[in-house]
């Protein structure tokens, strides 16, 4: 996997900066870029066993510092974000799915076949706008509070939601058709409870593999959504860094979110293990 | 079920354009993407202004009867700015796409083809790709090429590229099993014939309705790196690009957020109508709810 991460990191030392050439050539040595690429792979893969990423060529930081900083704000805002998507996900869901092919069940398709389209970016905007100029009632810009937290996790949310909203739908209409919803129609269930308890329950477990497939989604989304809205995530600093050519930040980004996508496929799977009775790891 | 045809033989997929048409998603969809591409062709030729021409005392005017969408912060004409951006914005989902599928449907079919050890090769490595979010992938390729227009196609081309190996490869993996591949193998076909009469000409559906779905995918990566200032480059009018401005000025311009972004939505919307559409009728299995 590592084949794939260092990029060309002279490259960023050519970038137009007006330096006499004996201040660029100490810099080349501090940095160890005067060495040859073996080599400096060499070094980047023994720094990684000590958790080492380098140091980051705009702000002289250790690139782990620079990422443990953001790391967290980010994984909050997917967190955020997952929270809005399965709520407005499922019960926009359940809600056409009930009212199958009534006018119910169509604007919720209209509103998903929308929301799918829409770029993130343009939504967050959007939402600004709404909440932060029209009606200012929200924080539009960096991280802190919670409060911060909403337009984000609204705006990459209700796309997700969008999509979650659809497998729910079409899950649950298979699952209401199945031999156990009749028989607790038959002893009796009140309506509600065999739809939530018999129905969506179960209706969600297919849900579960597919959300996780999203999270991918979710990551890259949140690269955009950080930008639009100034939050200091690891998104906000890959995006800075590339326009500063800053490439041992890069790698780190890179590297962490490729890290993170495998451990939530993992989680994903251990979830649907959990949710699913009929699958037991032996 | 006449006996003249070879057993499994898949029937041509003649007339699926019928019912096609039946579906009001693809009427709707079709219509957009019809009006897109009529404003991509004629509308240069049908608007006056210039796309690129400013004018400071016209700035930031709100939008009116001379300027329909309002001007922006260099009094630059929106609805014409707009108006160009669509031939940037199909260019992009073409060129991708086929970047895409080219790359992609190569390393699928010689995997699925071949099989062995370069199908394991081959997929562990877009495996590998697929361990990174699509947009992700388009910024890592961007972080290396640098930013711009040309490099953003290659780079959503290049992050397209594993969902096309691994749906052809798929395909070609079923066809290749099937009794008339065989047959005809067992004829003496050579190599090319297998694969471009044979199993290039089955796999078209699966192939046609990614290429539909991943057209509006492309186009909204390509939108979010013009976005973020890492793919098409002030002054081009590329939607994406647009917004980064709008957002700037978006408490004296709000105008400015409208109409790039619709675009943006509605072009999309339509790729993706046709998409659905498609693959309901081509694949009956995978019909979405």
């Amino acid at each position: 996997m590592e084949v794939l991460i260092p990029g060309d990191p002279v490259e960023m030392m050519t970038l137009g900066r007006s330096v006499d050439v004996q201040t660029k050539t100490a810099l080349r040595h501090e940095l160890g870029l005067d060495q040859p690429v073996p080599i400096r792979y060499l070094h980047y893969l023994e720094g990684l066993t000590r958790f080492d990423l380098g140091t980051s060529v705009r702000t002289r930081q250790p690139v782990t510092r620079e990422i443990a900083a953001r790391y967290p704000n980010t994984l909050k805002l997917a967190a955020g974000s997952l929270v809005v998507a399965i709520v407005f996900g499922v019960l926009t869901g359940v809600l056409s799915a009930t009212y199958k092919d009534t006018i119910v069940d169509f604007a919720v398709s209209v509103l998903a076949t929308l929301a799918l389209s829409m770029p993130s970016f343009w939504l967050g905007l959007l939402l600004i706008f709404q909440f932060g100029v029209r009606w200012p009632i929200l924080p539009v810009m960096g991280a802190g509070s919670l409060a911060s937290l909403v337009l984000p996790s609204l705006t990459l949310g209700l796309i997700l939601a969008a999509a979650i909203s659809r497998m729910v739908r079409s899950s649950l209409l298979d699952v209401l058709r199945l031999d156990y919803v009749r028989t607790a129609h038959a002893k009796g269930l009140n309506a509600a409870r065999v739809l939530w308890r018999h129905g969506v329950v179960n209706a969600l477990i297919p849900v579960i593999t597919v959300t996780g497939l999203q999270m991918g989604f979710l990551l890259g989304g949140a690269f955009v959504v950080e930008v639009v809205f100034a939050y200091p995530g690891i998104g906000q600093l890959a995006v800075k860094s590339i326009q500063y050519r800053d490439f041992p930040v890069v790698q780190g980004v890179t590297l962490i979110v490729a890290f993170t996508t495998v451990a939530v496929n993992v989680l994903v799977d251990v979830l649907y293990a959990l949710a699913n009775p009929q699958i037991r790891f032996s | 079920m006449s006996a003249s045809r070879i057993a499994g033989a898949p029937r041509r997929s003649r007339g699926a354009l019928g019912p096609m048409l039946r579906k009001p998603a693809f009427t709707v969809g079709g219509s957009i993407v019809a009006f897109l591409v009529f404003v991509a062709l004629f509308g240069p030729l049908l608007v006056h202004a210039d796309p690129f021409s400013m004018n400071i005392q016209q700035r930031l005017q709100a939008p009116s009867i001379h300027h329909w969408f309002g001007t922006d912060e260099f009094g630059r004409d929106v609805f014409t700015r707009v108006v160009y951006g669509s031939r940037i914005t199909l260019r992009i989902g073409f060129i991708s796409v086929a970047i895409g599928f080219l790359g992609g449907g190569l390393i699928g079919l010689l995997a699925g083809y071949l099989g062995g050890w370069v199908d394991l090769a081959l997929m562990a490595f877009i495996d590998l790709l697929f361990a990174f979010p699509a947009i992700l992938l388009a910024l890592a390729i961007i972080a290396v090429m640098g930013p711009g227009l040309t490099n953003t196609m290659i780079a959503v081309g290049v992050a397209t590229a594993p969902s096309f190996a691994r749906v052809i490869r798929g395909s070609t993996l079923e066809i290749r099993e099937r009794v008339y591949v065989e047959a005809a193998r067992a004829l003496g076909a050579p190599h090319w014939r297998l694969l471009a009469r044979h199993i290039g000409a089955n796999i078209v559906s699966p192939v046609l309705v990614l290429v539909t779905l991943q057209f509006p995918a492309a186009l909204l990566s390509a939108a979010a790196l013009g976005f973020i200032g890492l793919g098409a480059q002030p002054p081009q009018p590329e939607w994406g690009a647009m917004l980064v401005s709008a957002r700037n000025y978006l408490q004296r311009a709000p105008w400015m957020v409208n109409a790039p972004g619709f675009a943006i939505m509605l072009t999309v919307l339509g790729f993706n109508l046709i998409g659905n559409a498609l693959r309901d009728v081509m694949d009956p299995t995978q019909r979405g709810a």
